[in-house]
């Protein structure tokens, strides 16, 4: 295990600032930099192309860096798992499956999902635009109904909240809220879902999930599971992943064709790589990218990322108490523990506070946060611009979240 | 509502800073809204820019809850 001196060590950034903005993006830890600078420096060369052995080696650890990141960040076998470079794009690559049939070998395969006259896909309005708008998208394409699921008043959502029938083909929900924080019972929600209609797919967009906490995508039932790598991976930014049950991406149609991902092209036609995840990386990867994110799983699994969740709830729970006795403070969500808290102060614009903390070295996040129709669902769109989100990593500190409760406190 | 480009934003913000004097955020969003209007980016973050660009001049004031600006 790591500890948080240790890490703060590995993240020079720590020492300049209060920083607070991890939902969005985290700052990547020197070894896993060190291993980018390596691929840079001793080895920068394609992949699953070359014959010589700087090229071997690089394709070695392109597919360690794959085995770690599916292995250690989902719990899934690496023939499961895409590289992408968001979570954006994973959702968007589902979008297009769920779309268009497999074109393999000349033939085109039986589809995903065989839609029907009248069949719905399901969301909620707590999603991030990136879990959202490419499934309306495909509802308006394909002439399907769409409905959302609204949450409990307290930012949640429960399993009895969804309304699942026989003509609800595809559900798309989030792990956890990067907007107000809540960590859903994702288990349950899916345990409801398919005892209701076994032949409803479900995609999880997870990219406040990995590197927060621990997560088992088969124990959570998923057929989906989207994530970020530089969000509590501590990866590099444009790197990310998908988990894909295994007898769906043997019928998943890639997004992108082109070089890499291919057994043999004619004049009439393709046969795609017979390694289904190998399938999604058509073009050449970003290689150092996700050589780190690689690098990046390890780390976090060092640290322990049960001792992560911990101590972000823990943070999170100091947090919780400071404001809660504050009276001009609205917080949002749930009082349960969790590492992302969002708050407004009565009579302020969001981005005013942020902009306000950062004078105070404290980085936050202010505003809709990507998620318009849930700032509409909480009527703070119009009223404060959003919110304010602290959102912890393991490095912060309790003293941290001493200064960012008096520099609250300063404003009231 | 049209998203201003940020030529156009700064223009607009410049000349009603120097036509009305000290603003609050929240009051140059409504003087933007009027014209059906908005920033490039969320306001704070552009007013922001633009006093870090020595273009507006902006502080803190607890007192008006908020960011005052001013030219």
């Amino acid at each position: 295990m790591k500890t948080v001196e240790e890490v703060r060590n590995d993240i020079p950034l720590t020492k300049k600032c209060i920083y607070a903005d991890n939902g969005a993006t985290t700052p990547v830890p020197v070894p896993v930099i060190n291993v980018m600078n390596e691929y840079f420096l001793e080895y920068c060369t394609n992949v699953e192309r070359g014959t010589y052995s700087i090229a071997r080696y690089a394709s070695e650890k392109w597919n360690e860096a794959r085995r770690n990141t599916s292995k250690i960040l989902l719990n899934c076998e690496p023939e499961e798992f895409i590289f992408t470079k968001n979570l954006t794009e994973a959702a968007n690559m589902v979008a297009y499956a769920l779309e268009h049939p497999l074109l393999n070998d000349g033939k085109e395969q039986k589809p995903i999902v065989e839609w029907g006259k009248g069949d719905r896909i399901v969301s909620t309005i707590m999603e991030h635009h990136s879990n959202f708008m490419m499934w309306l998208r495909l509802a308006k394409h394909l002439n399907l109904g769409f409905s959302f699921v609204k949450p409990t008043n307290d930012c949640s959502l429960l399993p009895e909240l969804f309304d699942i029938d026989e003509s609800t083909k595809f559900v798309a929900f989030q792990h956890v809220s990067n907007a107000v924080g809540t960590i859903h019972s994702v288990r349950e929600i899916i345990k409801t879902i398919k005892e209701k209609n076994p032949d409803c797919l479900v995609f999880v967009d997870g990219s406040q999930g990995p590197g927060h906490m621990p997560v088992d995508v088969k124990k959570m039932g998923c057929d989906f599971y989207g994530f970020s790598g530089h969000k509590g991976p501590l990866g590099p930014q444009g790197t990310g992943g998908l988990y894909v049950k295994k007898e769906l991406i043997e019928k998943m149609e890639p997004m992108l064709l082109g070089g890499g991902i291919i057994s043999d092209v004619s004049v009439n036609g393709y046969r795609l790589a017979d390694t289904y995840s190998k399938r999604f990386d058509a073009g050449t990867p970003n290689i150092p990218g996700l050589i780190g994110l690689g690098k990046a799983a390890e780390y976090v699994n060092e640290i322990g990322l049960g001792n992560i969740e911990k101590r972000e709830k823990k943070l999170g729970r100091i947090l919780l108490d400071g404001l809660s006795k504050m009276k001009d403070v609205e917080v949002y969500g749930s009082d349960d523990d969790r590492g992302t808290i969002t708050f407004n102060i009565k009579g302020w614009r969001s981005h005013d506070i942020s902009l306000a903390l950062d004078e105070k070295n404290i980085l936050t996040r202010a505003g809709h946060h990507c998620c318009i129709p849930l700032m509409k669902f909480l009527g703070i769109h119009e009223k404060y611009g959003g919110n304010v989100r602290v959102s912890f990593h393991y490095y912060n500190t309790e003293e941290e979240v001493k200064k960012i409760i008096d520099a609250i406190w300063e404003l009231l | 509502m049209k998203t201003l480009s940020d030529e156009e934003a700064e223009k607009f913000i410049v000349n009603i800073l120097r036509e009305k004097g000290k603003m609050k955020t929240g009051d140059v969003e409504k003087e933007m809204e009027k014209l059906g209007a908005k920033c490039p980016d969320d306001s704070v973050r552009f007013l922001s820019m633009l006093r870090m660009k020595n273009k507006i001049k902006g502080k803190l004031s607890v007192e008006e809850k908020g960011w005052m600006w001013w030219i």
